[in-house]
C-alpha cells in the first residue's frame, strides 16, 4: 500500500488487485498505518481507501476491506473507497458492502 | 516459372569453337571499360566446351571493345552469350524473353542509366535464383560488400583476368543451378504438403463418424497424419500417428506406416497386436542385420502413434496411445475426461513393448480429439491450455485464418476432433477449453492458475466480455481456492478437478469444480443476510459464486459445483 496522511484523511493506496495471494500481506501494513510506533491509533479523521487500480477484489480482499471498515467504525471515522473498476463495484454490491461503505468512482 | 535449359540461342548470339586468343590493352583506370587479357599461356586454363556446359550468359557492358571481348570470350569457352549495353536493354531481354532460360549475368558495374547493381537488385526481384557477377574499375572496391548484398555471388576486378572469368562464371552457373533446383524440390515439398491436407480432408469428409481435422505442418509437408477407415461394418478405426521429423521423408514414412497399420487391421488384428507389430517393424528396419549397432539403412524413424476403435455394437471405445497425448472425450454437456494413458515411448525405440489399450463404454454423442504433441509444446510456450489451443485452432481453421501463436511452432501440429453423431451440430454442445487436475498444496498458486485460465479462454471465445471474463476467473478462483483449502486440505495426495467448456450456440462458458472433500452444508441466501449487517468474514465467495453466474448446480453437499456463465 502506498499510505498518504494529508490534513489528518488517510489514504491507503492498494497497487493492482485485492487478492487472496496479497490480502495478508496489505493486511499488515495497514495494522502499521493505523497505529503509532507506540501503538497507540493514528489521528485521522476520514479514511480512504484506494481501490482505482484494481481490476478484481476477491473474498479474501473483502474481508481485508470488511476489517478495515470495522476498525474506522471503530473510531467513528468514516470510510471511502475508491474504484475505477465496473467490475470492482458489482463486488461490493453484490455483498452488499455499498450499503456499509460509501464508493466513489474515479 | 519455365525452366527449359534447352532453348536454342536467340538471333544475334554468337557461338565460338574452342581455339584462338583475344588480346587487348589493359590500361587501368575508373569507369574505364571491362578490358581483357589472355597471355598465350593460359590459354589451356580455359573450360573445355562440353555439352554440360551449353548454358546462356548475358553481358551487360556499355564499352563496345569490352563487351565484345567478353562476349567472345565467353563464348569461346563454351556459353552461349547475349550481349548488350545498358541495364535497360538487359531488362528489356529478360521481360521479354525467359528469364529462366539464362543461368548467369556478368553486368559492368557502372554505365549510363541504371548502375549494375541496381540491375540486379532488379533481377533478385523477378528471378532470385539468377546469379550475376559485377565487373568494378580500380577505386571501386568498396562496392563489394554492396555487391554481395545486392545479390552478386561474385565480382570481378578491371581488367578481367580470364581464368578468373570462367572460375567466376563457372561458379555463378552452378550457384544459379543449385538454387533452381533448391526451389523446384521446395516446390515439390509444398506439392506433397498439399496433398497431405487433400487427404486429410478426403478423410474427413469420408469418415463414418463427424470430423474436423486441422493440420499445420512446421514445413510444407510433415510427418504427422491421421485416417479413419472402416475394417468391419460396427468397427470404425481413427489413427494418428507422428512420425519424427517435419520433412518429406517424415511424410513419406507416415504413409507408409499408416498403409502397414491399415492393412493389419483389416486382416482383424487386435490393436495391441498391430502396434507390437509395427514396434518389430520400425526395429528392424532401423537395424536391419540385428546388428544393434545402431540405425542402419532402413526408415530409421521412430512413429507415436495413436488409436481409436470404436465398436457401435458394443457401444465401446478402446483407445492406446504411444508417445502421443492421451485422447480426450466429453458428452454434450462438457464432462469431459482423458480417454486412456498419456505418454509411453514412440514406436521403434525398445524391444521391450508392452500396450496397455484401455476400454470405455460410450455413448452415440460422445466426442473425442486427439492431437499430437507439437500442440503441446506451443500451449506450454504461449502459456495456455493444450485444448484451449485445440478449440482456437479448429475455429480459425473454418474462418480461413491462421493463429500468429503457431508461427514458431517447433513441430508439426495436428488437431482432430471426433463427433460420433455425425448429424449432431458441435457448436450446439459444451466443448472443453480447460482440463486439469490440482493438488491440495497449489492453493499457493492461484494467481498462476488464474493466469493459465485466463489466456485460454480469451484465446478460445474471441468475443468473450470483459465483465463475463472477469465473473468466471473469481467465481473459479473462489471454488478452486475453496476445493484446495477445504475439500484437500491442502494436502498434496488430494487432487481437485477443474474443467472449463464452451458452447458457441449458447455464448455459454461452463466451470466444473470437484473436491474429493465431503463439502458442507451451506445456503447462500441465509449466508448473505447474516453476513452484510454484522460484517461476518465469511462466506463471501460463495455469495459471490451466486450472484456472477448465470447458473449453478451443486452434488454431493457441495463438493462438486457446476456454474455456467452466459452472455448476450
Amino acid at each position: 500500500m502506498n499510505p498518504t496522511l494529508d490534513s489528518k484523511s488517510l489514504t491507503l493506496r492498494v497497487p493492482g488487485d485485492l487478492l487472496s495471494t496479497n490480502a495478508e500481506a496489505l493486511r499488515q501494513e495497514a495494522n502499521g498505518l493505523l497505529e503509532n510506533p507506540d501503538g497507540s491509533p493514528r489521528e485521522f479523521d476520514a479514511f480512504k481507501l484506494d481501490l482505482t487500480g484494481a481490476k478484481m477484489v476477491d473474498s479474501v480482499g473483502l474481508n481485508l476491506v470488511v476489517n478495515l471498515l470495522k476498525r474506522a467504525q471503530k473510531r467513528g471515522v468514516k470510510m471511502q473507497i475508491a474504484y475505477s473498476s465496473p467490475n470492482v463495484l458489482r463486488t461490493f454490491i453484490f455483498t452488499r458492502l455499498d450499503q456499509h461503505v460509501n464508493l466513489v468512482k474515479v | 516459372m519455365s525452366r527449359d535449359k534447352t532453348s536454342k540461342p536467340a538471333t544475334g548470339e554468337l557461338l565460338f569453337s574452342r581455339g584462338g586468343m583475344v588480346a587487348a590493352p589493359a590500361p587501368s583506370a575508373r569507369d574505364a571499360p571491362a578490358q581483357i587479357q589472355i597471355a598465350s599461356k593460359r590459354a589451356s586454363q580455359a573450360p573445355p566446351t562440353s555439352p554440360l556446359a551449353r548454358h546462356h550468359i548475358l553481358v551487360v557492358e556499355d564499352d563496345p571493345t569490352s563487351r565484345t571481348l567478353l562476349q567472345i570470350a565467353l563464348a569461346k569457352a563454351g556459353w552461349i552469350v547475349r550481349a548488350v549495353e545498358n541495364a535497360a536493354d538487359a531488362r528489356e531481354i529478360l521481360t521479354t524473353e525467359d528469364i529462366g532460360a539464362f543461368d548467369c549475368v556478368v553486368t559492368d558495374y557502372r554505365m549510363p542509366g541504371a548502375t549494375g547493381l541496381d540491375l540486379l537488385a532488379w533481377i533478385k526481384e523477378r528471378e532470385p535464383c539468377l546469379a550475376g557477377i559485377i565487373v568494378t574499375a580500380e577505386g571501386e572496391r568498396g562496392l563489394i560488400t554492396e555487391s554481395l548484398r545486392g545479390g552478386a555471388v561474385d565480382f570481378l576486378d578491371k581488367p578481367v583476368d580470364f581464368p578468373q572469368l570462367y572460375a567466376a562464371v563457372k561458379r555463378a552457373v552452378q550457384h544459379t543451378s543449385r538454387q533452381r533446383q533448391l526451389t523446384a524440390s521446395e516446390s515439390d515439398i509444398a506439392d506433397v504438403g498439399r496433398a497431405q491436407k487433400w487427404l486429410l480432408g478426403v478423410e474427413a469428409a469420408r469418415s463414418p463418424v463427424g470430423m474436423d481435422i486441422c493440420f499445420h505442418p512446421k514445413h510444407e509437408a510433415g510427418g504427422d497424419f491421421f485416417s479413419c477407415f472402416q475394417p468391419a461394418p460396427n468397427q470404425v478405426v481413427c489413427l494418428i500417428t507422428d512420425v519424427s521429423g517435419h520433412d518429406l521423408k517424415a511424410a513419406y514414412n507416415s504413409a507408409y506406416f499408416q498403409g502397414i497399420v491399415r492393412g493389419m487391421f483389416e486382416q482383424g488384428a487386435p490393436v495391441e497386436e498391430v502396434f507390437a507389430a509395427c514396434n518389430r517393424l520400425l526395429l528392424e528396419q532401423a537395424d536391419p542385420m540385428g546388428s544393434g549397432a545402431g540405425r542402419g539403412a532402413g526408415m530409421g524413424a521412430s512413429v507415436a502413434a495413436g488409436a481409436i476403435i470404436i465398436d457401435s455394437v458394443a457401444q465401446t471405445a478402446t483407445v492406446l496411445a504411444h508417445g502421443l497425448p492421451a485422447p480426450v472425450y466429453w458428452l454434450p454437456d462438457g464432462n469431459a475426461q482423458t480417454a486412456g494413458l498419456t505418454g509411453g515411448f514412440p514406436l521403434g525405440w525398445f524391444e521391450a513393448f508392452s500396450a496397455q489399450p484401455v476400454m470405455q463404454p460410450i455413448s452415440e454423442n460422445n466426442s473425442f480429439c486427439f492431437w499430437t504433441d507439437g500442440l503441446d509444446e506451443v500451449a506450454e510456450r504461449t502459456g495456455v491450455s493444450n485444448l484451449s489451443l485445440a478449440c482456437a485452432l479448429l475455429q480459425a481453421k473454418r474462418r480461413n485464418q491462421r493463429l500468429a501463436e503457431i508461427d514458431f511452432a517447433a513441430d508439426d501440429i495436428l488437431v482432430v476432433d471426433l463427433n460420433l453423431s455425425p448429424e449432431h451440430d458441435p457448436r450446439e454442445t459444451f466443448r472443453p477449453l480447460l482440463l486439469e487436475e490440482y493438488h491440495g498444496g497449489q492453493h499457493t498458486e492461484i494467481d498462476r492458475l488464474q493466469g493459465l485460465w485466463q489466456r485460454s479462454l480469451v484465446l478460445a471465445v474471441r468475443d468473450l466480455p470483459e465483465a463475463t471474463l472477469h465473473d468466471i476467473l473469481l467465481c473459479s478462483r473462489e471454488s478452486v481456492l475453496n476445493a484446495l483449502r477445504h475439500g484437500c486440505r491442502c494436502r498434496k495426495d488430494q487432487l481437485v478437478s477443474f474443467q472449463a467448456a464452451y458452447c458457441e450456440a449458447r455464448r455459454t462458458i461452463r466451470v466444473r469444480v470437484c473436491d474429493p472433500g465431503p463439502g458442507h452444508h451451506f445456503d447462500p441466501a441465509r449466508a448473505e443476510l447474516q453476513s452484510s449487517p454484522g460484517l461476518a468474514e465469511a462466506h463471501r465467495g460463495l455469495i459471490l459464486i451466486k450472484h456472477l453466474s448465470t447458473r449453478t448446480e451443486e452434488a454431493r453437499n457441495g463438493a462438486s459445483v457446476l456454474m455456467d456463465f452466459a452472455w448476450p
